[in-house]
């Protein structure tokens, strides 16, 4: 599986990161390694 | 009000943080706020209507960065800081029902690798000397939100019990030149009757000093200090595992069964720990189906543990239960 993930800032300052994950020949398919 | 506490008697700190008395209490499950928020219904923690894992800093939080001033004095005999440092909560799924047991195969090996990535950001922090990555499961633990989620505590300091383990592993590497976790494994292996199952990475034990009656440590068999080192096939063989770990424990009794799952990894203040070595620990605390291990005066008061059973009966029984093995093959039949 290929990770990638987005840094958000909620109103109260905090940090929340949401991590997603797709298949590495999905991946390859649009162009990662 | 939040604060680090020094205890002059036991040399540890004890972490003050009294505005978790009003955190979230077992709320009715439409109103979980793990759940991700869907358009037209309260918001959640979680703004978006979807998610595959999500991490946030903790809304109660024990530790915090940057960390209020302490609001008592502190004297030569009572020592205070500021409880600086990170909580986060790391939502393992979008579903609400469940547990981590109904995780794909995929789902696991997902969420250790967000495991691996906080332990590598928040380690890395210069203010943070451990990264504690741990699950509480189950009303009789006291979780207080059921959405399947795990918690990560980055600290200031080494944690005390870690601190012992650090001391006993280079108390035995200084002695022998070995590993202590690695002859233990040797050891365990050598017997064969605390075995509760292995793979080509991993083995899982109720060790033969186990403190609860199905205590089941996982060790990977390679020493290493942390997941950083973990290959792709570690990785693999630490979700399989992990998963046939946790049907075993369900399918014990046939209930979802109450855990503190901890992962103990080496320190990340920029130290050499050449001589730990990675492990989980599972601690359940049903002695029976129905009965808790308390952690009563001899525990609670003197540190000594009391376990009513011995290890090598309740790991067969964990053994029989299936699945029986951890090599992938009981996922074809799920």
């Amino acid at each position: 599986m290929a990770m990638s993930k987005k840094k958000v800032i909620l109103e109260d300052g905090r940090y929340l990161i949401y991590y997603t994950f797709e298949k590495k020949a999905a991946a390859k398919r649009r162009g990662g390694k | 009000m939040s604060e680090l506490r020094w205890h002059p008697i036991l040399e540890e700190w004890v972490i003050t943080a009294t505005h978790r008395q009003d955190r979230t209490f077992l709320p009715p499950d439409d109103y979980c706020p793990l759940c991700p928020t869907q358009p037209g219904a309260f918001p959640t923690e979680v703004p978006s209507p979807d998610y595959q894992i999500v991490t946030f800093e903790n809304k109660f939080p024990s530790l915090q960065h940057p960390a209020p001033k302490p609001a008592v004095q502190e004297t030569e005999l009572y020592k205070v800081r500021p409880a600086d440092g990170i909580c986060e909560v790391v939502c393992y799924t979008p579903r609400h029902g469940g547990t981590l047991t109904d995780a794909s195969l995929e789902e696991m090996g997902n969420l250790i690798e967000v495991w691996t990535d906080r332990f590598r950001e928040l380690g890395s922090k210069d203010f943070i000397d451990y990264v504690l990555i741990f699950e509480n499961k189950g009303k009789d633990i006291g979780v207080t939100l059921t959405h399947p989620h795990g918690q990560i505590y980055a600290f200031p300091f080494i944690p005390p019990k870690i601190q012992r383990e650090l001391d006993s592993a280079l108390k035995h590497r200084n002695r022998t030149g070995r590993c202590l976790f690695c002859d233990i494994i040797d050891e365990e292996l050598a017997d064969s009757r605390r075995i509760v199952v292995e793979n080509d990475s991993f083995v899982a034990m109720i060790p033969f000093f186990a403190r609860y009656p199905y205590e089941v440590y996982v060790l990977s068999r390679a020493h290493h200090q942390s997941m950083l080192g973990f290959n792709e096939k570690e990785c693999e063989d630490l979700a399989v595992i992990l998963k046939a770990v946790l049907m075993k424990y369900d399918n014990l009794w046939g209930i979802s069964q109450p855990y503190m799952m901890i992962m103990h990894q080496a320190p990340t203040d920029g130290r050499d720990y050449g001589y730990y070595h990675y492990h989980i620990e599972f601690h359940p605390p049903l002695r029976t189906k129905v009965k808790l291990k308390y952690l009563a005066g001899c525990e609670s008061g003197a540190g000594s543990f009391i376990n009513d059973t011995v290890a090598e009966e309740k790991a067969a029984e964990l053994r029989e239960a299936e699945p029986k093995t951890a090599d992938n093959t009981f996922l074809r039949e799920l």
